[in-house]
């Protein structure tokens, strides 16, 4: 795997009580805290990557191996809650771009894609259900990783900026672009209409 | 408004994400996999490079199908076999149908007598008890598909099954030894995948089976979940092979064994 795992540079970190907590305590035992606390976030926040529960799974899995083999080298730049969020974002980014998801994945999400109809019975289904999280997983990767890092791990722009090594701008671009997709996906001007908002 | 709408909704995926999914938790069954992972070793930068692929966790577990293929291929070191195979078949195309016909026989012969395995030239020309990890629910079996040729190079011992690659047919294999399921750069099956039926020469197809974890697998494996597949639809009908047409199916497409022989030819 060639994964970069090094947390990107995001500026001075925050005090962090939290690091000298773990600083404290044996490296097993601070990995298991920090499989209690940040486990189900490393979970959703893969999905938003993968649309896969088990392949989710699997990364969060594989997200604690690393934090736990580069414990020794993370130096306290950024908040633990950002270095394991940047090391959940570099291994779905890297499975992304695997051969093996392209070939193999893809291949699986094309087949349930056409099983389940093209984006726009995806988008009439998001509306079904009346649930933003649902087309927000329609999105292209970009938009989706952007959303998710924004509104879900709650990163400003700067911060996902740093994490995926783009311009503070190129992220604000990018929201903007996937609100856009949102707001043509679900149809919120007819759903105001409806509802009278 | 518009804006302040979806605002308020996205702000709150957090909530919708619980909400779609309230039992997605990283549960203890995760940490424990996380723990196993960590007792595997690191695999060597080295191994990373030749293209094994390994680094990638099994997101896709890994099913290996051994199967008694001797009828079609000869039993021996990977390459050499499929060399005189290749000869053979080229004497038996020269000299017509009949002489194929009497080929296979004594190809089936020599195979048998070789592994020691007199069954084989007994054998249906549909196979049946190929076994595998079948440790992941049946849908997900029903949707394996074929990844990768390999041929055994000794005998089942302690679980270990040496095995040399002869064609990998899809991308990079998934697992990644830290798994205790396939042991990169070293040639080796790890793990209780297969049971008791493989013997040198014999050729095995991996399967790639969507979204089982490997944490999965080893659990289950550990309890002795071996699943066997049939020729017909044994385990979620995932896997079909029919010698009479040359074919492995399964739900995500068929393999042309025929392909077999070209693979043993021009082995990477």
């Amino acid at each position: 795997m060639s994964s970069s795992v090094e947390p990107a540079s995001l500026g001075p970190a925050p005090a962090d009580s939290e690091l000298s907590r773990l600083s404290r305590i044996s490296r097993e035992e601070a990995l298991e805290k920090l499989m209690v606390t940040y486990g189900d976030r490393v979970l959703h926040l893969a999905y938003f990557y993968l649309k896969d529960r088990q392949l989710a799974e699997d990364v969060a899995q594989e997200v604690f191996v690393r934090v736990f083999r580069t414990w020794d080298r993370f130096r306290g730049d950024c908040s633990v809650s950002t270095w394991i969020c940047t090391i959940t974002t570099n291994l779905c980014r890297d499975r992304l771009r695997s051969p093996w998801w392209k070939r193999i994945v893809l291949g699986w999400d094309f087949r349930e894609n056409c099983e389940s109809g093209d984006a726009e019975a995806e988008a009439l289904e998001a509306i079904k259900r009346q649930s933003v999280y649902q087309a927000v997983l329609t999105l292209p990767v970009q938009y989706r990783e952007v959303i998710a890092l924004f509104y879900y791990q709650g990163m400003t722009a700067g911060e996902i900026g740093a994490l995926l090594k783009e311009s503070q701008g190129t992220i604000k671009s990018r929201l903007h672009r996937a609100r856009a997709l949102l707001k043509d996906r679900i149809g919120f001007e007819a759903r105001e209409e409806v509802e009278g908002l | 408004m518009n804006r302040d709408y979806m605002e308020e909704q996205l702000g709150s995926l957090p909530q919708q994400a619980r909400r779609e999914h309230p039992d997605w938790k990283f549960s203890e069954r995760l940490r424990q996999g996380v723990r196993d992972r960590l007792q595997a070793p690191e695999p060597k930068p080295q191994q990373r490079r030749v293209g094994w692929g390994l680094g990638t966790a099994a997101a896709a577990a890994v099913v290996l199908l051994a199967l008694a293929l001797g009828n079609l291929v000869p039993s021996g070191p990977v390459g050499s076999g499929g060399v005189k195979l290749q000869a053979e078949r080229q004497a038996e195309r020269s000299a017509g149908p009949q002489a194929v016909e009497d080929k296979t026989d004594d190809l089936k012969m020599a195979q048998a007598e070789s592994t020691g395995r007199n069954s084989i030239a007994a054998a249906p020309r549909t196979l049946e008890a190929t076994k595998a990890t079948g440790v992941f629910p049946a849908d997900r079996a029903a949707q394996a598909s074929v990844a990768g040729l390999f041929r055994v190079n000794g005998d089942l011992n302690g679980g270990r099954v040496p095995v040399e690659a002869v064609r990998l047919f899809r991308g990079q294999l998934p697992g990644d030894g830290k798994q205790a399921w396939w042991k990169p750069g070293e040639g080796e099956l790890v793990g209780s995948v297969l049971e008791g039926s493989v013997r040198s020469g014999d050729l095995l197809i991996l399967f790639l089976v969507p979204a089982a974890t490997g944490s999965d697998l080893r659990g289950l494996a550990g309890e002795g979940g071996i699943a066997t597949y049939t020729s017909a639809e044994g385990a979620g009908g995932a896997l079909r092979v029919d010698l009479e047409k040359n074919t492995a199916t399964s739900a995500q497409g068929s393999f042309d064994l025929r392909q077999l022989e070209a693979a043993l030819v021009n082995k990477p």
